[in-house]
């Protein structure tokens, strides 16, 4: 998983721009793929034919990750840029930022910003342009960049990245895909687009699957504070969701994975998230609705250009969908 | 009245916080099953039954109302046999202190909210506004937490301690009025044309999580497949104090049909005429944006599905002592069996 996880970080994916991750994840499934479909909105779409293909699973996790649009230069050749996502002004100033066509820059807030009154709109990117028409000669409107990737390992098994948002639940999606046994149901692995902007992928692909049955794969707080206590603990096991702001997970979801990390002893804990939201919701909500669920993966500093996991929570995400991939409800 | 009020009590004691409505379907399905042809639940926890017409290509009208109620979830267990918890669907803080709970753990037992009393608060502490984290469930059991968890986990739901009980006058009060009080209409409108041939099916949707969005009615309605429906939730009676503009709705004055961009016009001028043919008690209400109802996720669920809002005027919204006048029960439950009678409506849009 360390492998696929270098391979994944190292794409770019700013929400609109997944391709690139696509195309990676694609060649890594087509030696197990029944069926593959890149929709019109960008989702890929690899099928596992199952033992019952009465039914069907899927699995979504999200391709794309916040970052940056230009939206002008300044007179000194500054490059202006508005959100993507949501993005904390502090975690992502004074940081290296890559464009989509591989130029360089440097993320800075306007001159004399004290920390208190940072926010994204005080952001700019300098690319070393000497003036504004020289910038022009390099970007345009419209074009993408994100944080530069970083990937560092820390004590033991745990490492620091950035967009292992969500890029670590395409890690788990596409592990499983590759090492599960023949799935008790035809099998959806979604790799979705635009969740970071409203899980707009996941409404259009759960819709052309309408599945019988939904996990999503994504990150969840730990070890940060929410109504006082954490919402998860990193290298306690994987996240069973039971909600956050975007949907109620299924009770016969929850239950069944609880029993299969039981009987497997796989390590896990329950999530409850005040905030955010996942793409679990479009699948619950697709047609006449279906059993959702989410497998989340611990991470601190969220949306940070140092979210922090666990690798044996990896592994025992990975275990856990695996098992529900091959056993079923 | 008194029958109407004998549904609600039933359908008040089973608990059903959104995102665990499982909990009432046993009971609804021995109590109501016999009024449909065919009873069913969905992925996503709502109930439904439906009703066959006789009539062939006989349109199919939806009556929805929400089953789920709101509640709250447990994010963590405590020594001393207290749990935290966050609120599921909208609640206020303020009027938690005290309320009785019943906690659906492995087995459910009693709790109560337990807050600082106000004899050791610090000067000043009494005016600053209450938040979740100020507050647990006590559940009188003083063990060690350890000795909790085996009863209760992190996301066990958490519902008020159901009761219904007759007030002054013709009032009722429970804290689950919200939504069931609606589902006790349409229920009581189709015991009224039980054994009546009619021209339309009826498809009764229970529809759950409406407290924490749209997730019930949208697929259940998908799934149904109408031909247009009726929404029918609670709205805020009249209450002193309130601002003018909600002298509107009252107590005891009848169901309220509502004029909104979230409703269909032609169909909500339909039940309207047949309300005032009929002499049935109803007062209007007009809404600019969101009727907070499950009215726009029917709305748009498949193509789009014509609404008529009717709502059952409450005090003390998402409390545990919702109250209403059982008349405007009644009078949600005459209007929809006289129009599943006189059918003035029929979903097709005429230019």
């Amino acid at each position: 998983m360390l492998n696929l996880s270098k391979k994944f970080l190292q794409a770019f994916s700013v929400s609109g721009a997944e391709n690139g991750l696509a195309a990676i994840i694609k060649e890594e499934l087509k030696s197990v793929a029944d069926d593959c479909i890149v929709d019109p909105m960008g989702n890929l779409l690899i099928m596992r034919k199952g033992k019952n293909s009465a039914k069907k699973l899927m699995i979504a996790s999200h391709m794309d990750e916040i970052g940056f649009v230009v939206t002008g230069f300044t007179g000194e050749g500054f490059v202006k840029v508005a959100p993507i996502g949501g993005i904390d002004a502090i975690a992502s100033s004074f940081h290296k930022v890559r464009f989509q066509n591989g130029l360089s820059g440097v993320l800075v807030s306007e001159s004399e910003v004290k920390a208190a009154d940072l926010n994204v709109k005080k952001l700019v990117v300098d690319i070393g342009a000497k003036d504004k028409k020289d910038a022009e000669k390099k970007l345009k409107v419209g074009d993408l960049c994100a944080v530069a990737p970083m990937f560092q390992r820390l004590s033991g098994s745990r490492y620091a990245a950035k967009a292992f948002d969500d890029r670590i639940g395409c890690v788990v999606s596409a592990f499983a895909a590759l090492h599960a046994e023949k799935p008790a149901y035809d099998t959806w692995f979604v790799f979705t687009v635009q969740e970071e902007v409203g899980c707009r992928g996941s409404k259009t692909s759960a819709f052309r699957i309408m599945p019988d049955y939904g996990i999503a794969l994504d990150v969840t707080a730990a070890d940060e504070c929410g109504n006082g206590s954490p919402v998860t603990k990193l290298g306690k096991g994987a996240a069973i969701k039971i909600k956050d702001r975007s949907v109620l997970c299924s009770t016969a979801i929850v239950e069944r994975l609880s029993a299969l990390a039981e009987d497997a002893k796989i390590p896990y804990q329950y999530e409850v998230l005040p905030y955010g939201g996942t793409d679990t919701s479009s699948m619950q909500i697709a047609g006449a609705g279906c059993a959702a669920g989410c497998i989340s993966i611990p991470t601190r500093y969220i949306h940070s250009p140092v979210e922090t996991i666990d690798m044996k929570d990896l592994d025992a995400c990975a275990k856990l969908l695996i098992e529900f991939i091959e056993k079923g409800i | 009245m008194n029958r109407i009020f004998e549904i609600a009590a039933g359908l008040t004691q089973v608990p059903g916080v959104s995102g665990e409505e499982e909990r009432s379907f046993p009971y609804l399905k021995e109590t109501f099953g016999h009024l449909f042809d065919e009873v069913g639940v969905t992925p996503v926890s709502s109930f439904y039954g439906i009703r066959h017409s006789k009539k062939p290509n006989a349109p199919t009208i939806l009556m929805d109302a929400h089953l789920d109620t709101i509640g709250f979830v447990v994010t963590e267990c405590c020594d001393g046999g207290f749990l935290k918890v966050l609120p599921v669907g909208g609640t206020s803080e303020k009027i938690l202190p005290a309320s009785e709970v019943w906690i659906h753990g492995k087995e459910t037992i009693q709790g109560i909210f337990a807050s600082k009393p106000p004899h050791l608060q610090e000067p000043g502490e009494a005016e600053k506004p209450m938040r979740m984290s100020d507050l647990s469930i006590d559940t009188g059991l003083n063990c060690k937490k350890e000795e909790l968890e085996k009863i209760i986990r992190i996301g066990t739901y958490v519902s008020f301690k159901s009761s219904c009980e007759r007030m002054n006058g013709q009032c009722a009060v429970s804290p689950y009025f919200d939504d069931r009080i609606c589902a006790a209409s349409i229920l009581r409108a189709l015991e009224l044309v039980e054994g009546e041939e009619l021209g339309a099916n009826i498809a009764f949707q229970f529809s759950s999580r409406e407290e924490t969005g749209i997730a019930g009615a949208r697929t259940t309605a998908y799934h149904l497949n109408p031909d247009f429906g009726f929404v029918l939730d609670v709205c805020h009676a009249y209450t002193e104090g309130c601002d003018e503009s909600r002298k509107c709705c009252y107590m005891g004055k009848g169901c309220v049909i509502s004029y909104a961009p979230q409703t269909t016009r032609t169909f909500t001028e339909a039940v309207h005429a047949l309300a005032v043919k009929e002499k049935i008690p109803i007062q209007l209400m007009g809404e600019s944006g969101h009727t907070g109802t499950n009215s726009n996720a029917i709305q748009t669920a498949r193509g789009g599905i014509p609404v008529c809002l009717i709502s059952v005027p409450l005090k003390n919204m998402h409390t545990a002592n919702e109250i209403v006048d059982l008349r405007d029960a009644r009078a949600a439950a005459d209007l929809l069996a006289a129009f599943l009678r006189k059918l003035p409506y029929l979903g097709k849009e005429e230019d």
